[in-house]
């Protein structure tokens, strides 16, 4: 992905002259701003929103800073800002996979079975604890652990220091410990993991 | 397992979309694209030389406009220079043909029930919407033209949900609920009329509900915002939201 990313802004700097080549740009990276979207607001919205972020992007391909190669960032800081004006939607994402994820599955080993319930109790957590993050701390900490970007990624994205980013980032992730670190789930699970 | 690897594991839980999903998206970002300034420029001369100027001409260079891989890739027409607007629509996605389907089912099972009923219609003494029908020529000749007519409603919203027409989809909706209630009237009175008309009428609302369902699924509201949006400005204009 990112080899092929490589060029993107000499696609974005084509797609001035020719707006069609711009379409390239959608099909290298459209999937995985709409799995972002979908992971943070639901399939139903990102159906939606990764219109808009192409869109928008589309509009703004003038004011690229072609120094920038990988347009990935870019991408993701419209579609951050885009699930930001979409809070509701991405807060009743989080409920629904916190009830999904309170549900257990498939029978087999008892540890292994208890490692699944385990796991899945701290999932049940770990949803509420990101619907309670501050928006800014919560945007970056899912660029970094779901969309792999860097610090300096997420910093072109959101338009914030890299200082800043580190600062959410450890804020972020201290709440979301703490709220693992005070139930017993957090620590039966470290036990049975352990001892696989 | 830490807090990162967690919210890792979670990811993992949501797969990449199937190209399909991206149809409604493509289609509008393609239809932005034909409409960009940009794009319209090298036919725009074009344009001057065959004199169709006007708000509501726009150009586009060739067939090979906006690359759409696969199957299930939007068409852009590509038409030459003093082509409408209309021309320049992004393509229908897969629930809207469907519903087009669906309608065009229900087109068939009404023509159906109008060829069924021609032996009968003498002897039938029916009810339309609550009223009581005594069959003389006047009145049979007047309920197979409204079949007709019904016919060709069904042909008509088909052609204009394809079309992005949002007023097709809201009509379709309101004759869903003509539809309901003419079905549970054909139901009370089957001892009257027969099983045959409350099947019609079954099959009828059964093609409602499908066209009505995927009418209104988010692809389909997509499609038919990004026609309104390609309808209602100039394409000048047209160059993302």
């Amino acid at each position: 992905m990112r080899s092929a990313a490589a060029d993107d802004a000499a696609v974005i700097e084509s797609s001035r002259r020719e707006p069609e080549r711009f379409a390239v740009l959608f099909d290298r990276h459209a999937p995985h701003i709409y799995r972002y979207l979908a992971r943070r607001a639901g399939r139903q919205a990102a159906d939606d929103l990764v219109a808009e972020t192409f869109l928008a992007a589309f509009a703004k391909r003038d004011r690229y800073d072609l120094s920038h190669a990988d347009a990935r960032p870019w991408l993701y800081g419209i579609a951050t800002n885009l699930v930001g004006q979409h809070r509701r939607d991405e807060v009743r994402q989080y409920r629904i996979r916190q009830a999904a994820a309170a549900e257990p599955e498939v029978p087999g080993h008892a540890d292994r079975v208890a490692a699944d319930v385990t796991a899945q109790a701290m999932r049940s957590l770990l949803y509420p604890a990101l619907a309670a993050l501050p928006a800014g701390d919560r945007d970056v900490l899912l660029l970094i652990a779901w969309e792999q970007l860097t610090y300096e990624e997420v910093s072109r994205a959101l338009a914030i220091p890299v200082g800043t980013v580190r600062s959410r980032l450890h804020r972020a992730r201290t709440k979301v410990r703490q709220v693992l670190a005070g139930t017993d789930a957090a620590a039966t699970y470290e036990e049975i993991t352990a001892n696989e | 397992m830490n807090e990162m690897e967690l919210l890792r594991e979670l990811a993992q839980e949501e797969p990449l979309p199937a190209p399909a999903d991206l149809d409604a998206a493509r289609a509008r970002l393609a239809a932005a694209i034909a409409a960009d300034p940009a794009a319209a420029r090298p036919a725009a001369v074009a344009e001057t030389a065959v004199s169709q100027p006007g708000p509501s001409a726009v150009s586009q260079p060739g067939p090979s406009a906006v690359s759409q891989p696969g199957p299930s890739a939007v068409s852009q027409p590509g038409p030459s220079a003093g082509q409408p607007v209309e021309a320049l629509r992004p393509a229908a996605p897969a629930p809207v043909l469907a519903a087009a389907r669906f309608m065009y089912g229900g087109a068939i099972s009404t023509a159906a029930l109008l060829i069924v009923a021609v032996p009968f219609a003498g002897d039938v003494k029916g009810t339309v919407l609550g009223h009581r029908l005594t069959p003389t020529p006047l009145i049979i000749t007047l309920v197979f033209l409204a079949g007709l007519g019904l016919v060709g409603l069904w042909l008509w919203l088909a052609r204009a949900t394809t079309q992005g027409r949002n007023w097709a989809r809201t009509g379709s909706a309101v004759l869903f609920g003509l539809a309901s209630y003419e079905l549970l009237s054909a139901i009370g009175a089957i001892g009257k009329n027969g099983v045959a008309n409350a099947v019609f009428a079954a099959l009828t609302w059964l093609s409602g509900l499908g066209a009505v369902w995927m009418l209104w699924r988010p692809a389909s509201s997509a499609f038919f915002k990004s026609a309104r949006e390609m309808r209602s400005r100039p394409p000048s204009q047209i160059s993302g939201p």
